[in-house]
């Protein structure tokens, strides 16, 4: 399947009084591209994944997805998938309606939907689609299972999933990762993912940036048996 | 922790200061903690006085040989049942929470003692002593001495204790129970209805069980029905003190869930959503039941067998406007409020703008629906009622609705779905205040210009053709909401994110 949706950053630069939350020369993501994002907390990673989905303006600069700037045009979100936090969750549904209401969103026929779910059903382990409790009763794993997923409906081609890893169980965490790879592999879309799991990131994703302070500290465009070694040499020199 | 039991007792009761004081009760700016400070000495102080001139009114409609007592007994019954309704849907039974302590070495039936005790301290029962006391004094005091005022009063507070702890337990079993609710709404309709009809039943009741009780030593016997609520309650927290500690909620939500792809477009979605949103949070639904009991708002202005005729025209364009779009100016004010929780999420999705103010009109629109609907029985007053009721309905929608939409993109506050909404402020700031000169403002006017220079019924006239014209700008008007709302969006979900 072919793709054209590229991510494109440039000069972003957003500050909260005299700190520099992100200050972003030029970032291409290419399509078919995964990219891992790792950093400290404050290093701006939540600040960048806001305003890549415009919600927040930044102070100067323009964020770009497949071509379209996000603050001037809404037509983005037609194939963009995002979950970032449990802001994300209308968490008085339940988990099947929530995917329901994110089908309609998206023109997604309930077939269609059930389809799309079915590659996350491993990873669901018969805790999610048909219970009756509310997204509030589950458990924060859960949570972020449903959010993941509904992430992925209606066949996005630029997905950007904020620590998809954490508070996942350790079975989930890797069914998540054979299933975003899968579907990287079948569909060539377009990813941005951080964590705070080196090895994850190194293991699911084509190229890695550190992001320090704000600023694109390293860009490792090739990651390779090494990428984890290099990782985590340097976050333990980071004071 | 070693710890004596008063001791113990003494570290939990300030902890539920604590929470008290530093959450819930009064959030927000200074704006909202005078508002609430205002309300609060406004009810104390009401039913102070109330309790104090009361019996002096009382004596004047008393007859020869009885007791303001006994006059008051007839009463005491509706009295205790519609109180003990107003606590099942507004008193908050929740004192302490269990799971702060359950691993502490504390034992778990000395917390439900704490939990049940620090529950009685509540609002309802503070208003009720300030009646109480200055009542008793002022009536069975001079009137029948010391004793029957002491055992009147003990009477009334073990009354009072009872229907506090009772409505705490109906409330542990019957929580989110919505057909239970239901029912104390039909009671509570029951109720009003044997008022309106002058049915003397239940004050004959009354009088027989209460009547020569209060004033005499048995009333201390009394005694025993708080204290059998207190047992009610031990036994059901102590069943059921899994429950209580996580209050695991799977709820069944039959009706609701065959909303789903009722229709596939997304303002269904987003209509159907709200209704859930609606329906399954504390905060929503004690509005909404708020409203319901603020359509009977009009018979305090409404006099049966006083023709419209011989009402004021701004007074009677001000209830018709107010009764019809409570419901809707009630939820309205704080609409996109009600999503801050998921706000990012609603607008990372692909839901065009125009749509979701859509989906609010409808919404909207059906909660005046609603209103007018219930408020159509003041027919049975006047039948022009009907026709103001109707005329100022259509205004609502036509044009209240659209401002209530404008205004919503000012909203910066977040609010909080589970907590109730007695007394509480929380997301209030001043554009709630002055959205209401738009609202009620304009159409009193208006309508008591046109009566004024012509007659009543151009005023109708006036008021339903603005409505209509207004609707046919309906494309209009939500592209420029919907235009304002982009402008808004950042600095909305920016205020949205703050906690508090």
């Amino acid at each position: 399947m072919k793709n054209t949706h590229h991510i494109s950053i440039e000069n972003a630069r957003k500050t909260y009084g005299d700190h520099t939350a992100l200050d972003v020369e030029k970032l291409e993501v290419k399509p078919g591209e995964c990219l891992g994002l790792v950093g400290n907390n404050g290093a701006g990673k939540t600040t960048l994944f806001r305003s890549l989905l415009d919600l927040i303006p930044l102070d100067a600069g323009e964020v770009k997805l497949g071509g379209l700037t996000v603050n001037k045009s809404e037509d983005w979100k037609k194939f963009t998938g995002a979950y970032l936090d449990d802001g994300f969750l209308i968490d008085f549904l339940k988990p099947d309606e929530y995917f329901e209401f994110a089908a309609s969103a998206h023109g997604v026929s309930r077939d269609d939907l059930n389809a799309q779910l079915s590659r996350f059903e491993p990873m669901f382990n018969n805790e999610i689609t048909g219970k009756k409790a509310f997204i509030r009763d589950l458990s924060m794993g859960n949570r972020k299972k449903t959010g993941i997923a509904a992430a992925f409906i209606g066949n996005p081609k630029i997905v950007i999933l904020d620590e998809p890893f954490a508070n996942l169980d350790p079975s989930g965490q890797f069914k998540l990762r054979e299933v975003i790879a899968q579907i990287i592999a079948e569909q060539n879309i377009t990813v941005m993912i951080s964590s705070h799991d080196l090895s994850h990131v190194a293991e699911i994703c084509s190229r890695i940036i550190i992001l320090h302070e704000g600023k694109i500290l390293k860009d490792i465009a090739e990651t390779n048996t090494q990428t984890l070694n290099e990782l985590e040499t340097f976050f333990r020199g980071v004071k | 922790m070693c710890m004596n039991a008063l001791g113990l007792i003494k570290l939990l009761f300030k902890h539920a200061y604590k929470s008290t004081v530093r959450k819930g009760f009064v959030r927000g700016g200074w704006p909202a903690k005078l508002l609430v400070g205002f309300f609060v000495v406004y009810f104390l102080a009401g039913f102070a006085l109330l309790g104090y001139f009361l019996p002096q009114i009382a004596i004047k409609n008393t007859a020869e040989n009885e007791t303001v007592i006994q006059v008051a007994s007839q009463f005491l019954l509706y009295i205790l049942l519609s109180d003990l309704i107003m606590r099942f849907f507004f008193q908050s039974s929740a004192g302490i929470n269990i799971k702060h302590y359950i691993l502490q070495p504390v034992y778990y039936k000395k917390l439900i003692h704490l939990l049940l005790i620090r529950s009685v301290f509540n609002f309802f029962n503070a208003l009720l002593l300030l009646f109480i006391i200055p009542f008793s004094v002022r009536a069975a005091l001079p009137e029948q001495g010391l004793a029957a005022g002491v055992f009147f009063t003990a009477g009334m507070v073990f009354l009072m204790l009872f229907n506090s702890l009772i409505a705490d337990y109906l409330r542990r079993v019957f929580a989110g129970n919505f057909k239970a609710a239901l029912l104390m709404v039909v009671i509570l309709a029951g109720i009003f209805a044997t008022e309106m009809l002058e049915n003397i039943a239940l004050t004959h009741v009354s009088q027989f069980i209460f009547g020569d009780l209060l004033a005499s030593p048995a009333a201390l016997l009394l005694a025993v029905m708080p204290v059998l609520a207190y047992r009610l309650n031990q036994r059901h927290l102590a069943e059921n003190r899994y429950g209580e500690m996580w209050k695991v909620s799977a709820k069944k939500s039959g009706f609701l869930s065959r909303l789903e792809w009722s229709g596939k477009d997304p303002i269904s979605q987003l209509t159907a959503m709200e209704w859930k949103l609606i329906l399954r949070n504390k905060r929503t639904r004690s509005v909404m039941l708020l409203s319901v009991f603020f359509t009977a708002y009009g018979l305090i202005f409404y006099k049966p067998g006083t023709e419209v005729a011989e009402y004021n025209t701004p007074m009677l364009a001000f209830i018709g406007t107010f009764i019809t779009a409570f419901a809707a100016m009630n939820y309205g004010q704080f609409l996109s409020a009600w999503e801050a929780k998921f706000f990012d999420g609603i607008f990372s999705r692909n839901i065009q703008i125009e749509d979701y103010y859509r989906a609010k009109f409808r919404l909207l629109s059906l909660l005046v629906g609603i209103s007018f609907a219930l408020s159509l029985f003041y027919g049975f007053l006047d039948a022009e009622l009907m026709i103001s009721h109707t005329v100022f309905a259509v205004y609502n929608v036509g044009v209240n609705l659209y401002i209530l939409l404008f205004f919503s993109t000012y909203q910066r506050k977040k609010i909080d779905l589970d907590a109730g909404s007695v007394f509480n402020y929380q997301g209030t700031s001043a554009v709630q205040f002055l959205i209401m000169i738009p609202l009620l403002v304009v159409p009193v006017f208006i309508f008591f210009a046109v009566s004024f220079f012509f007659e009543r019924y151009a005023g109708y006239a006036v008021i339903a053709a603005i409505g209509i014209l207004s609707l046919a700008m309906h494309k209009f008007w939500i592209s420029g909401i919907a235009d304002n709302f982009r402008e808004k969006k950042h600095a909305m979900a920016m205020g949205f994110r703050r906690k508090d």
